[in-house]
């Protein structure tokens, strides 16, 4: 595949990465990291030829992809600090020595043999 | 007979109790689609039980519960805020892009680069009298999109003050609406669920349009704030009022005074506004407008690039001489009157023709085409007197319209973003929202640990992309 080809190709999987981000459950997420590696192995597969042949053009949708895995990063740490505060405010019991919130998780219930 | 009595009056309230729950089932699917609509939760408590003392025990309905989370609910609307701030500057920002053709074949830059081009096909032939009449239509179109751009930013101007208005009625509406909800919920015991649907989609749409700051009260109603002012509190709205009409600050006659938000005592909370489609309008109307077309205190780079081409261009003319030993007349005329006039008043001197145009430098040593070669080289001059704050001509009119692309880019992505995060923050919402306080813990370990590892394939992407680009060779 040419490096533009594969660059067209990384764009279009990022801005599916986007839209599988923004659902916010456990299966999108798992589809969305299946999608993000098929860009790295894209990405992986210009890095590997040789740059001396690489068209200035292409620098443009390098930065867009940048662009869109940094977009990408934005949304990630949205929603993860969206769960630290709900899980603070839900589950919060306090804070530690160091001043980090205390949450109360979910244990393991007892087993009770028959 | 009083134990039969009890336990009659248990089922009669166990039967008010389901009665109750399936009347709130009804209205959660009644209102599945209304916006803002939170789900509620019928509770049961459990009566005391203690057959010695005629207690029963069994089931009572307890006060209705909503699910509705102000957190989440808050989430979401810092979001919108800054969608609309986002999609407000993109929508301006574009429309002031077309202006400033980054390529250079249309616009200013365009008509700047053809004069530069006539000038040094004039200076190839400086007697040749189709030379001449080039430069001198180069000048006018020149000196023509100069005042068409002054002109567009002055319609825009115009055209974000209509919807700096439009805004400010939107949100004193929508004010008066959320007052009128408050009202309701403070009425109602327990609070009437559809006021309090109505209440988010009314704070939700408010959001959109400005950075306001929500605190909801023990009764259920919510006090809004814009700023340091407030907006509504109980049954009471405040109107916000546009100016546009102040003296501007500084010393610039005729220049347009930035737009001023006023809070019902006539406060200035212009600055307090900075997120929302307000927020966005009140960026570009003051800050990105004005540096282009000048304010009270600073002239704008239009007019500060009409401006030098004209006095550098005419400097040159007027201190050269034509082929007759005339002294040269100068290419360009402005009004003076203020520095913010100088591009939609630029245009080319009615004095000179064809045979005044001077080409030639008095020297000593004389030489004959030397004005007209010092014009073709103006643009990239470095001659500190050409320069504008140390860059050229050409650079200076470049990085103009690259920063206005710049930031409408920028606007554009954020607009993307944005928008992806209003529903990821929604999409947490409706993940977490009425579902045990167990399975949403297991949630949120099972969603941040997914979150981890998108972010760390995301930092590879990151760290592959930037590599990528230092592999392109350098010209």
């Amino acid at each position: 595949m040419s490096p533009q080809a594969s660059c067209v190709a990384a764009e279009s999987r990022l801005a599916d990465a986007q839209l599988l981000l923004s659902q916010a459950n456990a299966e999108s997420l798992e589809k969305c990291s299946e999608t993000l590696r098929e860009v790295v192995d894209l990405l992986d597969g210009i890095a590997a030829q040789d740059a001396r042949d690489f068209s200035p053009s292409l620098l443009a949708s390098f930065l867009r992809i940048q662009a869109s895995a940094r977009n990408l990063k934005t949304q990630i740490d949205h929603g993860s600090m969206l769960l630290r505060g709900w899980a603070h405010l839900h589950h919060g019991t306090g804070y530690t020595a160091d001043g980090l919130p205390q949450l109360n998780t979910p244990q393991a219930a007892p087993i009770c043999e028959a | 007979m009083g134990t039969l009595f009890g336990a009659l009056n248990s089922s009669l309230q166990a039967i008010d109790a389901f009665q109750k729950a399936l009347q709130v089932s009804q209205n959660n699917v009644s209102n599945a689609s209304t916006p803002g609509y939170a789900d509620q939760i019928a509770t049961f408590e459990a009566t005391p039980f203690d057959p010695n003392g005629g207690l029963t025990g069994g089931v009572r309905s307890g006060p209705t519960q909503s699910t509705d989370n102000y957190y989440a609910d808050q989430a979401v609307r810092n979001q919108l805020s800054a969608q609309g701030n986002a999609t407000a500057q993109n929508t301006a920002l574009s429309s002031i892009q077309s202006l400033f053709d980054t390529t250079g074949q249309t616009g200013v830059l365009g008509a700047l680069n053809q004069l530069f081009q006539t000038f040094s096909a004039w200076s190839s032939a400086p007697s040749n009298g189709s030379t001449q009449q080039a430069v001198l239509s180069q000048a006018t179109a020149l000196a023509q999109q100069f005042r068409s751009a002054a002109s567009f930013l002055g319609q825009t101007t115009t055209q974000l003050n209509q919807q700096i208005t439009s805004s400010v009625s939107q949100i004193n509406n929508l004010a008066s609406q959320i007052a009128t909800d408050n009202s309701a919920i403070a009425q109602s015991h327990p609070p009437d669920p559809n006021a309090q649907a109505s209440l988010e989609a009314n704070l939700e749409s408010l959001s959109k349009l400005a950075d306001v700051t929500v605190s909801h009260q023990a009764d259920g109603t919510a006090t809004v704030q814009l700023g340091q002012g407030l907006l509504v509190i109980g049954s009471q709205s405040y109107s916000l009022s546009a100016n546009f009409s102040n003296a501007p600050a500084g010393g610039n006659p005729n220049a347009i005074a930035d737009a001023q938000i006023q809070d019902a005592n006539g406060q200035d909370i212009t600055g307090q506004i900075t997120q929302g489609s307000l927020g966005g309008l009140l960026t570009v109307r003051n800050t990105v407008l004005p540096s282009l077309q000048g304010d009270g205190q600073q002239q704008g780079a239009l007019n500060i690039l009409a401006q030098q081409v004209a006095d550098r261009v005419n400097a040159i003319l007027t201190s050269a001489t034509t082929s007759s030993g005339a002294a040269g007349v100068a290419l360009f005329t402005y009004s003076a009157a203020s520095p913010v006039d100088v591009a939609a008043t630029l245009a080319l001197n009615p004095a000179i023709t064809t045979s005044t145009l001077a080409a030639s430098n008095p020297g000593p040593p004389v030489v004959a085409n030397g004005a007209a070669l010092q014009l073709a080289n103006l643009g990239n001059s470095t001659a500190a007197a050409d320069t504008i704050n140390g860059q050229t001509i050409l650079q200076y009119a470049g990085a103009t319209a690259t920063g206005v692309g710049q930031q409408a880019a920028t606007a554009q992505s954020n607009q993307t973003l944005y928008t992806q995060l209003v529903g990821q923050a929604q999409a947490v919402q409706t993940q977490l929202s009425g579902v045990s306080l167990d399975a949403e813990a297991v949630k949120v370990l099972e969603l941040q640990k997914s979150y981890a590892a998108v972010g760390k394939m995301v930092s590879v992407i990151d760290s592959l992309s930037t590599t990528l680009v230092n592999m392109i060779p350098t010209a």
